[in-house]
């Protein structure tokens, strides 16, 4: 999939968050903030390249960090990509037009009642002639303008990237830990409890950051399994709807352990609503173990419908 | 004949065309992690002829932090003695002390008796019991007496009292 060399305008408020940059090769973080109602200047505070304090909360980088939403400012140039949050419907990374390892990622749906976040503003400073001056390096800079939201944890704008960002390193340092781990059905792990926490305390903003990550190429399948299977355990009701979608979803993966991590997920779940996507999957599903396991899935599931609605 | 059941995770043991590269009397190298020795033996649990592997199931599910579906293998004792592999009788560690006489040390083994002890169980596909049916039969079991509510885990307890009450 080509990757746009820049972002269009898809909202202007009233209204911008804009950084600037003092030249194409400084890539210090000598920015300002140039509007009324951006945070105050206290509210982000970089302290060098691999350390920035926002919203009272210090960050630090590494130039592979998910965290590289903050990364314009920051990190590494031959690093750098931004995370943008182009649409509720869905979630976008997007690699500056010098970085051809760049790509889109697809993402899942997310429910129209849940969305995670939503993009108001954002423009590209080259053709808002903001920065007019900046060479395409720099002028390829997509930077966002973001009123964004997340309904579980009632966080908005820089407060949701911080906590996005802390949450991002924080799975991600589990997933380094869990390789060392053997997980077994119905027991916990070191893995399983810092899921439940990062999801419990997190909420979507977790959840979403999960499902990027199993959804890589290279994940470990063994805890990317886990982490399906524990989708179905965690108690977190607001995201419940959340957890039955990414489920259902990878009930179509093309890996064996995350489809029967997923029907097992949605057994322990055990919300009937998942009925039409676990039929859909039982047709499709080539493996004897997992169709029986899927089968399984069904049949409680349609006893749990006939329980709710005798 | 007697058989012997070992909890596993169903998917290490999956083959056919998800895995092309494997041959086809193969199994997933994962599957170890369900075999993993501990001072050269493994803990099996006797199938006793009458109640089947059920109760087996049950008492090892109380053990366990929460419900969940159950998967195991069963494997012929013979199959393994004719390996070299010793079966030694010691007493389990589950809530239900019937089940505890039925606890099996498989014993002496090395790295090719564990390589033919995992050739004998992927003949067949582990079984798989799922979470209600395990919440099911631990519930019942502490119903009926066989298990104490305080043995067992007590990540469960809440939950099954719970349910005794829903029952009642």
């Amino acid at each position: 999939m080509s990757i746009p060399s820049s972002t269009t305008i898809e909202k202007e408020g009233p209204f911008t968050q804009v950084f600037e940059g003092s030249s194409e090769n400084d890539w210090t973080p000598i920015w300002k903030f140039r509007s009324e109602e951006a945070p105050p200047s206290d509210d982000i505070e970089f302290r060098d390249n691999q350390t920035a304090i926002i919203s009272g909360a210090t960050f630090q980088f590494e130039p592979t960090d998910y965290s590289a939403i903050f990364h314009p400012w920051t990190a590494n140039r031959s690093r750098s990509r931004v995370h943008l949050f182009t649409s509720p419907e869905r979630v976008v990374i997007r690699g500056l037009p010098e970085f051809p390892d760049a790509r889109i990622l697809p993402t899942i749906p997310m429910s129209s009642s849940m969305t995670v976040v939503e993009l108001e503003r954002s423009f590209n400073p080259r053709t808002h002639g903001i920065v007019p001056a900046l060479p395409n390096a720099l002028g390829g800079l997509i930077y966002g303008a973001f009123s964004s939201y997340d309904a579980s944890t009632e966080l908005r704008g820089w407060d949701l990237y911080a906590r996005a960002a802390g949450v991002a390193l924080r799975i991600k340092k589990a997933f380094e830990k869990a390789e060392d781990e053997i997980f077994e059905d119905g027991m916990e792990s070191a893995f399983s409890e810092v899921l439940k926490t990062i999801i419990q305390s997190h909420g979507l903003i977790a959840l979403n950051e999960l499902c990027r990550v199993i959804s890589q190429e290279h994940v470990n399948i063994e805890s990317g399994a886990e982490v399906l299977r524990q989708l179905g355990l965690v108690g977190h009701s607001p995201s419940k709807m959340y957890r039955r979608d990414i489920l259902s979803r990878f009930l179509e993966s093309g890996v064996l352990q995350f489809r029967d991590g997923a029907s097992l997920g949605l057994s322990f779940l055990d919300d009937p609503s998942a009925i039409p996507a676990v039929r859909t999957a039982i047709e499709k599903e080539l493996s004897i173990g997992v169709k029986e396991s899927l089968e399984q899935t069904l049949q409680q599931l349609v006893d749990t419908q006939g329980c709710r609605t005798s | 004949m007697p058989y012997l059941l070992r909890m596993v995770r169903r998917s290490r043991w999956e083959h056919g065309s998800a895995f092309p590269w494997l041959d086809i009397d193969d199994v997933q190298a994962d599957a170890l992690q369900d075999l993993v020795p501990k001072g050269n033996s493994l803990s099996f649990y006797e199938v006793p002829d009458q109640s089947g592997p059920d109760p087996i199931v049950f008492a090892l599910a109380a053990n366990r932090d929460n419900f969940a579906n159950f998967d195991y293998v069963v494997v012929a004792a013979d199959e393994l003695e004719s390996l070299g592999i010793a079966i030694n009788e010691t007493m389990g560690l589950t809530p239900w002390m019937r089940i505890n006489r039925l606890h099996r040390d498989v014993a002496q083994l090395s790295v090719k008796r564990v390589s033919g002890l995992v050739s004998v169980a992927a003949k067949n596909l582990p079984i798989r019991m799922n979470l209600k049916v395990v919440k099911a039969g631990v519930v019942n079991a502490v119903k009926d007496g066989h298990m104490a509510i305080d043995q067992v885990n007590e990540n469960l307890r809440d939950k099954i009292i719970e349910d005794l009450n829903r029952d009642n």
